[in-house]
C-alpha cells in the first residue's frame, strides 16, 4: 500500500511537470515516413530471408554486451580490468 | 584467424550432418488434397458406438450433410438426403483410412450428379469420433481413397463429467469421466490419466444440525478420491469410474494427463503434465462449511478492498490449492500487477509521448508496429530502337528466396514433419551465428587481440 501511494505520487508529479510539453505525433524532417518504410522493408526482407533475423538478434545481443561494458566502465571506472 | 575459420567450418559441417533432411516417409495413404473436386464443408461430429448387428455405428451428433457408400459402408434404411447412421464392420472406430466405394446419391434423384460424399474416420479407440473433416467429392471420383484428418488435432480435454458449476445428485455409483485427445507430439508410448475429486469441506454428520451457521468450523476434507489409468494408444481416449459420493457440499474435480519422464529401477521419479482441467460442482447442496468459507472469503476481500482500494487476489482463499499467507501479506505492501500495468500505460500516454521522450517513443512504436511491405522488383523496359524492341523485363530477386512462396519454401522432408530449406538450415545457422557471437564476446572480454599487438 505504501509503495503504491509512493509510486502514484511520483507518477502524478512527473505527469504534472511534463503536461505543458508538446506531444510528439511523428518524427521530424520526414524521418517518420523514412523510418516506417525502412522498417517495413526490413521486416519483409527478414520474412524472405529468415537467417537475417538470427543475425540481427545476435547483433542486438552483441550491442547489449558492448553497452553493458560501457556502463560498467562508467560506474566502476578504473577498477574495470583493462588491457591498455 | 585461419584456425578459427576452419573451426567454424567444421561446426557448420557437423550441424549440417545432424539436421540433414529425412527421407520422405510414404505411409501409403493418398493425399486428400489431390482430389480434383474436394472441398471442406462444415465438419460433422460423430459418436462411434458398437453396432447392434456387429461392427460399429457412426452417428452424426448434429445435423450435417452425410452421404454414405454402398461399398465399405452400409447405409441402413435411412432416407436419402438425410443424416443416417453408418454401420461399418471393418474400421472398428480405429481406422484412419477407408477406400471409397460406390456412393449413394443423397438427393434421392439417382442421377449421379448431385452426389456428395463423406468423410468419417480418424477416431481412435472407442467412444466418440472427433470432429472430422467432411470432404466433398464428385461421384465419379468414388474409387479414390483418402485419409481422414481430425479438424482439431490439439492435445486437449474435450469434456468432463460432472461439468463445471453444475449440481449433481448424491449417488452410490457417482460417475466421473473424461474424454480427451492426445496427438502424436505429446504421445510417448504411455501416458496416465488421473481423475481426482475432493470436497472443499465435507459436512460431518453431527455438525449439520447443531452448529451455528455463522461459525461452523467442522470442516475438513473427508470426501476425496483418485482414479488413475495408464493408456497406450494415442488419439481419443475416454476414462470413466464410479464411486459412492454421499457427502453433500461443494467439490473440486481435477483431471490430469501426464506422461512419465524419468524412471529408475522401475520407479517413475518425474512426470510431465500434458494437459489438465479442473471443475467445481455441488453435490446436492452447499454444506454449512461451504457457506461459512465463502462468507469468510468475501469478508476478507472486502477488508482488503477497503485498505488497498482494489482486490488483493493473493488473499482469496482457494481451497483447491493452498492459501499462502506470505503472498497475502506481501500483497498489502507491493502493488499488484494490474496497478503496475496501468501505471506504465499512464506514464506512456502522459509522459513518454511528450517532448523530448516522445521522439524515442515514436521511434520504438514504428519499429514494433509497422507492418511488412512488399519488396521491390527490378524492371527494365528497353527502347523501341534497341534489339529488344521495347520489351519489358522484370526480375524479382526475392521470389526464389521467399520462405513462404519461393522455391525454397517447398517441403523437402517427410510428410509427418514437412520442412523446407529454411527450416532445415535454421539450426545450423543458429549454431554458426551464436558461436561466432560467443567467440566475439570471449575475444572482447579476454582482450586477446590487444595482447597480441603488444
Amino acid at each position: 500500500m505504501i509503495i503504491k501511494i509512493f509510486i502514484s505520487v511520483i507518477v502524478l508529479i512527473i505527469t504534472s511537470i511534463t503536461s505543458w510539453l508538446p506531444t510528439v505525433e511523428e518524427l521530424p524532417w520526414g524521418l517518420d515516413d523514412l523510418w516506417q518504410t525502412s522498417v517495413a522493408s526490413f521486416k519483409a526482407f527478414i520474412e524472405v530471408f529468415p537467417p537475417l533475423q538470427i543475425v540481427f538478434s545476435a547483433f542486438l545481443i552483441y550491442l547489449g554486451f558492448r553497452l553493458t561494458l560501457i556502463l560498467i566502465k562508467i560506474f566502476v571506472g578504473s577498477r574495470v580490468p583493462h588491457h591498455d | 584467424m585461419k584456425k578459427y575459420f576452419f573451426f567454424i567450418i567444421a561446426i557448420f559441417a557437423l550441424a549440417m550432418t545432424v539436421s540433414a533432411p529425412r527421407v520422405f516417409a510414404d505411409n501409403g495413404f493418398p493425399d486428400p488434397d489431390t482430389f480434383s473436386t474436394v472441398s471442406a464443408v462444415h465438419p460433422v461430429e460423430f459418436s462411434c458406438t458398437p453396432g447392434t448387428s456387429g461392427g460399429y455405428q457412426l452417428i452424426p451428433k448434429a445435423a450435417g450433410l452425410v452421404a454414405l457408400s454402398s461399398g465399405d459402408w452400409d447405409t441402413g434404411s435411412g432416407a436419402s438426403g438425410a443424416d443416417q447412421t453408418v454401420v461399418n464392420s471393418a474400421l472398428l472406430c480405429s481406422s484412419q483410412v477407408m477406400t471409397l466405394g460406390q456412393w449413394n446419391y443423397i438427393d434421392g434423384l439417382g442421377d449421379n450428379e448431385d452426389y456428395l460424399i463423406v468423410d468419417l474416420g480418424s477416431a481412435i479407440g472407442g467412444g466418440f469420433y472427433d470432429v472430422l473433416w467432411v470432404k466433398e467429392i464428385h461421384y465419379t471420383d468414388s474409387s479414390t481413397g483418402f485419409t481422414f484428418v481430425p479438424t482439431n488435432t490439439n492435445t486437449r480435454i474435450i469434456s468432463v463429467t460432472p461439468q463445471d458449476n453444475t449440481t449433481q445428485a448424491t449417488s452410490t455409483s457417482f460417475v466421473f469421466d473424461v474424454e480427451g485427445y492426445i496427438n502424436e507430439n505429446d504421445f510417448d508410448d504411455v501416458y496416465d490419466v488421473t481423475l481426482e475429486w475432493k470436497a472443499k469441506h465435507s459436512q460431518v454428520a453431527g455438525c449439520e444440525a447443531g452448529i451455528n451457521s455463522t461459525f461452523a468450523i467442522c470442516a475438513f476434507p473427508t470426501s476425496t478420491g483418485t482414479y488413475e489409468v495408464r493408456l497406450t494408444d494415442l488419439g481419443t481416449f475416454t476414462v470413466s469410474t464410479t464411486t459412492s459420493l454421499l457427502n453433500i457440499g461443494q467439490y473440486y474435480y481435477t483431471v490430469k494427463v501426464t506422461k512419465p519422464r524419468f524412471s529408475f529401477l522401475g520407479l517413475e521419479l518425474f512426470t510431465d503434465l500434458i494437459v489438465s482441467t479442473s471443475t467445481d460442482f455441488t453435490l446436492a447442496t452447499s454444506s454449512k462449511a461451504d457457506i461459512v468459507s465463502q462468507e469468510s472469503t468475501n469478508a476478507l476481500i472486502e477488508f482488503s478492498e477497503g485498505i488497498v482500494g482494489n482486490t488483493v487476489d493473493a488473499c482469496v482463499i482457494d481451497f483447491s490449492g493452498s492459501f499462502d499467507f506470505q503472498d497475502c501479506m506481501i500483497s498489502f505492501f507491493l502493488p499488484d500487477r494490474e496497478y503496475i500495468i496501468d501505471t506504465i500505460d499512464n506514464l506512456r500516454e502522459d509522459f513518454l509521448v511528450k517532448l523530448p521522450m516522445g521522439y524515442l517513443t515514436r521511434f520504438v512504436e514504428i519499429t514494433i508496429s509497422t507492418p511488412t511491405s512488399t519488396l521491390p522488383t527490378i524492371s527494365y523496359t528497353s527502347s523501341n530502337t534497341s534489339i529488344f524492341n521495347g520489351a519489358s523485363f522484370t526480375f524479382d530477386p526475392f521470389e526464389t528466396l521467399s520462405s513462404t512462396t519461393g522455391i525454397v519454401s517447398s517441403a523437402v522432408s517427410d510428410s509427418n514433419d514437412p520442412q523446407n530449406v529454411w527450416d532445415i538450415m535454421e539450426y545450423p545457422i543458429y549454431i554458426v551465428v551464436y558461436l561466432t557471437l560467443l567467440f566475439m564476446i570471449v575475444h572482447d572480454v579476454t582482450g586477446v587481440s590487444k595482447h597480441r599487438k603488444i
